[in-house]
């Protein structure tokens, strides 16, 4: 009896342990870590950079990155690479700046459409990927290009305009919460919600963590592949709308930096490559640091150039980090 | 062992029937899955010739055969990964085309496969209802009736892990048991069982043989399938032996003597008799030099004060339950785990850092996951043959070509035996025997001292078991140390000449092969001590 209860006990408390040391070691933990500890420096560090004026403008940017990672992050949890949704962005700002007028009726379909064309792009993908098993690195490197070629068709220079309550959306506040700033919680919420609450992300992850005994396990592959790049095209088209409002015009252009952007953003989000494992939130985070970082170097009057080359230090950091975890987790459950 | 449905097996399906005759007549019970004429080629040969075989409701059916026969090829196809040429199947009597692996456990058809099928990053739960998660609307999981029903599943099973434990973190007992407990939540009304005792101990393997039972007298159909004979013929009421992709006979297993099957599967008797080493004679020199010794060999958590020494020519069999710390002294032995203490190699400090450093030094690691660390499976059998000895093969850093290149190929590859001579064949497309060999000739190549082999036959049938065996003398005869980590206890008594036992990290006993007996063997792998076995005699 007495040794059933100590059992039991023992039972709780290294259960407790073992979360602890879960929470500890989740692939997100470097990321959350590094990003508050550089957004806190700077927050006392910098009087300008803590300004109202500039938090929110730092908000206003992370949101586009956020978005787009977001929808990374299905491709990758799936075990494949979006590379295009640059050319996705890009086409669909042009097409909000030709097609968008004042009327509510306009910017409903034409937001409708863009998120159309954005899903349609990523069924084609997840097809090519699934079906005709070419790889997802080619096709959507190919479907970038054919995007981008599309988009410089429409509009070669920047142009167009969108209506003004379009454009005002980005600066629009609910109460003092930006409403940037909600859109790019909800929709990691519901990220989250999907991949790790429903059958559909489970599958996902499967697919991305063993193609084959998913397969063997009666996971539809090419659903779930399909599944992943729609919502990759999905996110990618929201990510354009929003730059539509953003810059108040269309730019065939804008989409480009974010195809790395974003692959940035989730690997060093904690999520890796074919294992299937990674976390909305430490997406967002990183994000968050990106953009951030970004804006700090800005006020530091470091020029663009170094910031390229920082960007990439930090990824290999947040890539060394996730790894060296991976490792010391492997050695202590004693593989 | 209880076997409710064995007098009406042979009441109705049983009696000797000839040899080559195919069909075996009709089934003893109302047959689940029933395969007709069933053909499948791979690029133009045929691996299943004309099988027509049927499935009771009730029944375990064991299926036997060496590796090539045609035993996964069958499954797959039962399991809907393969679609046959010819040929048809029945589910209840009613002809259906298994489309996919969905559509064959929507038929009832559920599959315990070798290589488990699970993800490694996700949990017990995840893994067992992945594809038909229990899900509310908009496919919401229910978190609390999946933990539920896989609990429920793993007691049946005995497996006392968290349904939330990553799959990654559990051993490879769990994981078998785990996948068990996966095909049983199909509830199917077949459950084809694919090696599901390699993984295993004694005490697992009596639970998992309770399954089965318990299966059975659920009135499931059971294809059961082990390279161990006297577990197949002990737990099934009919057994079918496949060679060469066709049905050799289906007898009840009462019926077939374990001699008997292995005759039928192989066409030939099984080898008895020990391997003698060629150089017995001077292997009693004990002057000479040891190829390796080692001293007060230690690692802080899988093995304690080990020191043995290795002869030319001689082969060391080290054995022990799972788990004792033999695989892990190997591991060091190859440089890849560190450990404490000396180790020489022909009689000089050899300090094994890493693989390479081994290699350097004439110290050889054949895996046991030969898939994995042995071979590249998507490159053909020279390449493989040519990789880890490129320097020896090119000039220059270019690679030799040509006829004079392709025919050392094809000599490595004769003095292995490998059962094809074309160098261009894939190495997936090879039979599990025949992957070992590839990897045992790309050891041949590297001239080694001493040779580390881990599980050399795991997986194997009977037939390139042999083959294995005579390549292992072959080394030693050729002046090479071997060192054999082995479960099989046979296996070591078969090719050793002594044998290590190992228990909680130690080496608790030494055997000469030639006068130990296996009784002896089996108690100081479990603990137990010398007095009892002394006792025991």
């Amino acid at each position: 009896m007495k040794r059933s209860l100590m059992k039991e006990n023992f039972r709780k408390e290294r259960f407790r342990n073992e979360r602890l040391r879960g929470a500890l070691l989740t692939p997100s933990a470097p990321i959350f870590f590094i990003t508050a500890v550089i957004l806190l420096t700077a927050l006392a560090a910098s009087e300008s950079f803590r300004s109202p004026y500039n938090l929110n403008n730092v908000i206003i940017q992370t949101a586009a990155l956020g978005l787009v990672s977001l929808g990374q992050s299905f491709a990758i949890l799936a075990g494949d690479v979006d590379l295009c949704v640059g050319g996705v962005i890009s086409i669909v700002t042009v097409t909000a700046a030709l097609l968008m007028k004042d009327p509510p009726s306009s910017i409903i379909l034409t937001a409708a459409l863009g998120l159309l064309i954005g899903v349609a792009v990523g069924v084609v993908n997840g097809v090519l990927t699934s079906l005709i098993r070419i790889d997802a690195m080619v096709t959507t490197f190919a479907s970038n290009s054919v995007l981008l070629g599309l988009a410089l068709w429409l509009m070669e220079s920047p142009g167009g305009s969108v209506p003004y309550v379009w454009m005002k959306l980005p600066d629009a506040k609910i109460g003092f919460i930006p409403v940037p700033l909600l859109i790019l919680a909800a929709f990691a919420a519901a990220s989250w919600f999907i991949l790790d609450r429903t059958a559909a992300g489970f599958h996902i992850r499967a697919v991305g963590g063993g193609e084959q005994s998913a397969f063997t396990s009666g996971v539809n592959i090419m659903k779930t592949k399909i599944a992943a790049h729609a919502a990759g095209g999905f996110f990618a088209a929201l990510a354009g709308l929003y730059l539509s409002a953003r810059m108040g015009s269309g730019d065939a252009l804008s989409g480009v930096p974010f195809s790395l952007d974003s692959m940035t953003a989730v690997i060093a989000g904690g999520t890796n490559f074919s294992t299937g494992v990674g976390s909305v939130l430490g997406t967002t985070a990183a994000a968050f640091l990106i953009t951030g970082l970004g804006n700090i170097f800005n006020h530091m009057g470091v020029s663009t150039y170094w910031q390229y080359v920082l960007k990439g230090v930090l990824l290999v950091i947040a890539v060394t980090a996730a790894a060296l975890r991976t490792r010391f987790a492997e050695r202590g459950s004693g593989g | 062992m209880d076997r409710p449905f064995k007098a009406d097996v042979q009441a109705r399906g049983g009696g000797a029937r000839p040899p080559e005759s195919g069909f075996a007549g009709s089934p003893a019970l109302p047959s689940f899955i029933e395969t007709r004429g069933v053909s499948k080629f791979f690029s133009g040969v045929r691996v299943l010739t004309d099988v027509s075989l049927s499935f009771g409701s009730g029944e375990v059916h064991g299926l036997i055969g060496e590796n090539g026969a045609g035993k996964s090829t069958l499954i797959k196809i039962l399991s809907g990964l393969y679609r046959p040429e010819e040929g048809t199947l029945l589910v209840k009597g009613e002809p259906v085309v298994i489309r996919s692996p969905s559509h064959a456990a929507e038929l009832g058809v559920g599959v315990i496969h070798q290589e488990f099928d699970l993800i490694p990053q996700m949990t017990a739960a995840q893994n067992m209802y992945l594809g038909r998660e229990p899900a509310g609307r908009f496919g919401v999981v229910d978190f609390a009736a999946l933990y539920a029903d896989t609990r429920r599943l793993l007691e049946e099973v005995r497996l006392s892990v968290e349904p939330t434990a990553l799959v990654r973190t559990l051993s490879v007992e769990q994981k078998q048991l785990l996948a068990i407990a996966k095909a049983l939540s199909w509830d199917a009304g077949l459950i084809i069982m694919d090696e599901p005792t390699a993984a295993l101990n004694g005490a697992e393997i009596d639970r998992l043989l309770d399954i089965v039972r318990r299966l059975r007298e659920g009135g499931r159909s059971v294809i059961f399938i082990s390279h161990h004979m006297e577990e197949v013929l002990g737990i099934s009421d009919r057994v079918t032996v496949l060679r060469d992709g066709r049905v050799i006979a289906t007898r009840p297993s009462s019926e077939i003597s374990e001699s008997e099957a292995v005759r039928m599967m192989t066409g030939k008797e099984r080898i008895q008799k020990r391997l003698r080493s060629g150089i017995e004679k001077e292997k009693t020199k004990s002057s000479e030099l040891p190829v390796m010794s080692v001293k007060n060999f230690s690692h802080p958590k899988h093995f304690h004060d080990v020191s043995f020494s290795l002869r030319k020519g001689e082969i060391v069999g080290i054995v022990g339950l799972e788990g004792q710390g033999q695989r892990q002294i190997l591991r060091a032995l190859y440089g890849d785990m560190r450990a404490s203490g000396e180790v020489r190699i022909d009689g000089v400090p050899a300090a094994l850092k890493s693989p390479a450093d081994a290699l350097r030094r004439g110290v050889v690691f054949v895996p046991e996951e030969r898939k994995e660390e042995g071979l590249c499976l998507r490159l053909d059998i020279e390449q493989n043959l040519t990789l880890s000895t490129l320097k020896e093969r090119s000039a220059a850093g270019v690679l030799k070509f040509g006829r004079a290149a392709r025919e050392d190929v094809r000599r490595s590859m004769s003095d292995v035996k490998l059962s094809t001579d074309d160098p261009s064949r894939m190495a997936y497309s090879l039979s599990g025997g025949n992957q070992q060999k590839v990897v045992i000739a790309k050891c041949l190549a590297c001239k080694p001292k001493v040779l580390l082999f881990s599980e050399p036959t795991r997986g194997i049938d009977v037939g390139a078991k042999e083959d294995i065996y005579l390549l292992i003398r072959a080394f030693a005869d050729g002046g090479s140390g071997i060192v054999v980590v082995s479960g099989d206890i046979s296996e070591l008594l078969l090719v050793c000449d002594r044998i290590l036992v190992v228990h909680a990290g130690r080496i608790t006993e030494e055997f000469e092969a030639e006068n130990a007996d296996r009784e002896h063997i089996m108690r100081a792998m479990w603990g137990l001590g010398t007095e009892e076995a002394k006792e025991a005699l």
